[in-house]
């Protein structure tokens, strides 16, 4: 009588638990149950380009938000970041973790070009939708996967487009480039080698830099001697800064643009803004400054669930890649939750302008027709603000 | 061009040079390669910013608590920390300063945030110019203050009791313990001087580099090869090396293209040990024991 009491007692608990710990709906993608989906993100949290990990603070900042406001369709999202510390090795252990022990249903607003580069190919084999990385890296924008939606246009194109800012805005015809040793700067390369000959412009000097170089003086002495007349810096913030410093202490008058991936206060709080001002920078946002409601939101939220932030437009790489992800589960209803829908639904958003990006329209296909943002846009530094600057060729 | 980058280098490797001196420091007199010095000045650096920004403090007071207080985490770690394990094999006392290294990291990112920081006090970028190529004042003041702080060190050593009581504890610690010596108060010394060159350094170069936890982990890097490149136990030594390497990065990076920049001066180091095993200036400054 005890083992039958035994046995029925062990039943009916396997089968609570099983029930209770079940999805939704038996089809449910992994990382669905019915009240939460997880979602992953590997994130620079510390090292020496932390100051990205202002993306994740933005998606995070959304994702609780959304939370507080009931979730959607009545889950809560379970925003997981891991810290790789911009290391590629950190990330492809975070990565396999995050699909085979924690089953996370999508990887939502991770950052950096190398980290991704390093774990793109494990992704899409694995299935798992990729939203919104902070990359322009070729590789993970062509890549032949319907599961990847980047999130803005590829450094190679930036590339091609500072060439022609040069040509046009500077009248240039002499050109020096600092880039990011990493698939980053490299892409920027290619996509400026690539117009040079019908723009008319020659590369005099082009200098490379290590994510966490001590200071790039060498560099840009042998830029100041290579007698550019313009200067296209492909530079993250800090790199930037000290890139702006250097050029002052030399005394070197040139105008510079800088890559969209560069443009932060941050630059002008390192060097100062008498080392920046004048400095164009391409970018893909709105800034914070901006009028627009949807901008006004993001910065409420964001103030709300980050006091200690200084809004700034990596911030809002956050915001777009999470807000299309909440926006394309809203769509989905309350039906099952599966990774093929969730990319059929991404692929239906048309003309949607409730996001930070102005107007957002995903194609059908693979990455390259599923991009969140499309146009590239410019600023000018000028004492502490970002003037928007619109060139020749844009008006 | 040259001129520019040979002047550029002088700069870069008086940055590693006052890592390199206090990494000397230790190291000559309780044979421990401290992995922590970095972040001594790491503190510095972060404390500096609070006397500057929220305390109001001038320059030169901030400086001189900014030293203190690294001066006071230099002897507390070495009583707290190093002390008990002092009478360990090498290894075990250069692990130990690996686990200062991360605890001091783990503590700067949850007290002040791993976000880069700007120095309240801006970098003195104007240009002076040296034999037709530009420095900035800055820089100038920093080579300035690395060479007085190694000239003050060599004289302490080398002409005053103290110093070469120092020397006798490093060359045979237990002799110098019958001698009447105060071997672990000179121990202690030893730290509480390494946190005073790390407060310095902090400071100094708090407005080139900016402020994080991993502020310093590229430039101790490069002290301790210098370190090692001069000898290990010779401030001159120490000093030359990370001049030579400043420069070496600068002329590889310049000319050569700069991809070789950060490897130059870990092929300098493999190659002067495969030649000069003892360092720059290694061999007639010490005796094994």
């Amino acid at each position: 009588m005890n083992k039958f009491l035994n046995f029925f007692t062990n039943t009916v608990s396997a089968s609570l638990l099983i029930t209770f710990s079940a999805p939704a709906f038996a089809e449910d993608g992994p990382g669905v149950t019915k009240d939460n989906v997880l979602i992953c993100s590997y994130q620079p949290m510390t090292g020496k380009v932390s100051s990205y990990f202002r993306m994740g603070k933005g998606a995070d900042a959304w994702f609780q938000h959304v939370n507080e406001n009931g979730g959607i369709n009545g889950r809560k999202i379970e925003f997981k970041m891991v810290d790789d510390k911009y290391e590629p090795a950190r990330t492809k252990t975070a990565v396999k973790r995050f699909v085979e022990r924690d089953d996370c249903f999508a990887i939502v607003a991770p950052l950096g070009s190398a980290p991704t580069s390093a774990v793109i190919d494990y992704i899409v084999s694995k299935n798992v939708p990729l939203i919104g990385a902070g990359t322009g890296a070729e590789k993970n924008l062509t890549i032949d996967s319907k599961w990847v939606f980047p999130l803005y246009p590829s450094y190679h194109t930036e590339g091609q487009q500072l060439v022609q800012f040069t040509k046009e805005v500077f009248k240039a015809n002499k050109v020096a480039v600092l880039y990011q040793n990493d698939p980053s700067g490299k892409t920027h390369m290619a996509g400026i080698e690539s117009v040079l000959e019908e723009q008319g412009i020659e590369i005099v000097a082009h200098e490379g830099y290590e994510p966490k170089e001590v200071d790039v003086s060498s560099q840009v002495i042998a830029m100041k001697a290579s007698g550019a007349d313009a200067v296209i810096c492909s530079c993250a913030p800090e790199p930037a800064a000290k890139f702006y410093t250097e050029r002052a202490k030399l005394g070197w008058d040139v105008p510079v643009v800088n890559v969209f991936f560069g443009k932060s206060p941050k630059v002008a709080e390192l060097a100062g803004n008498d080392a920046v001002n004048g400095v164009y920078f391409s970018t893909i946002f709105r800034d914070f400054d901006s009028p627009a409601p949807q901008i006004q939101k993001a910065k409420q939220i964001l103030t709300k669930y980050y006091p200690e932030e200084q809004p700034d437009a990596i911030h809002l790489w956050g915001f777009a890649g999470s807000q299309v992800f909440t926006e394309a589960l809203r769509r989905m209803g309350d039906g099952p939750i599966t990774r093929d829908l969730l990319v059929k639904t991404m692929e239906g958003i048309d003309d949607w302008k409730d996001s930070v990006v102005p107007n957002i329209t995903i194609g059908e296909g693979t990455a390259k027709d599923h991009f969140i943002i499309k146009d590239m846009s410019f600023v000018r530094f000028n004492d502490g603000k970002f003037d928007d600057f619109t060139p020749p060729w844009m008006k | 061009m040259l001129g520019q980058q040979i002047l550029s280098g002088l700069a870069t490797g008086s940055l590693y040079a006052l890592t390199a001196i206090a990494v000397v420091v230790v190291f000559r007199n309780t044979r421990t390669i401290n992995l922590a010095q970095g972040d001594f000045a790491m503190v510095g650096a972060f404390l500096g910013i609070i006397f500057l920004k929220e305390w109001g403090m001038n320059y030169f007071a901030m400086l001189a608590l900014v030293v203190l207080c690294c001066m006071a985490l230099g002897g507390f770690v070495e009583r707290v920390v190093m002390r008990p394990v002092a009478e360990s094999d090498w290894l075990t006392l250069f692990t130990t300063t690996i686990g200062v290294y991360y605890i001091l990291h783990g503590m700067a990112g949850w007290i002040w945030g791993r976000d880069t920081k700007a120095f309240p006090v801006s970098f003195e970028a104007t240009p002076v110019e040296v034999f037709g190529a530009l420095i900035s004042k800055g820089h100038l003041y920093n080579m300035a203050i690395a060479l007085l702080i190694g000239g003050v060190l060599w004289t302490f050593f080398t002409k005053t009791k103290q110093g070469i009581a120092m020397r006798a504890v490093t060359d045979d610690p237990e002799t110098a313990y019958l001698m009447g010596i105060p071997v672990k108060f000179i121990v202690t010394l030893t730290w509480v001087m390494a946190g005073a060159i790390a407060g310095f350094i902090g400071v100094l170069m708090a407005p080139i580099i900016y402020v994080s936890p991993e502020m310093m982990d590229e430039i101790l890097i490069k002290g301790y090869v210098a370190a090692v490149f001069g000898g290990l136990y010779s401030f001159r030594g120490a000093v030359i090396g990370a001049l030579m390497i400043g420069v070496a990065e600068n002329l590889a990076g310049g000319y050569l293209g700069s991809h070789y920049k950060t490897s130059v001066a870990f092929v300098m180091i493999v190659v002067l040990l495969a030649f000069r095993p003892q360092g720059l200036v290694g061999i007639q400054e010490r005796r094994e024991i």
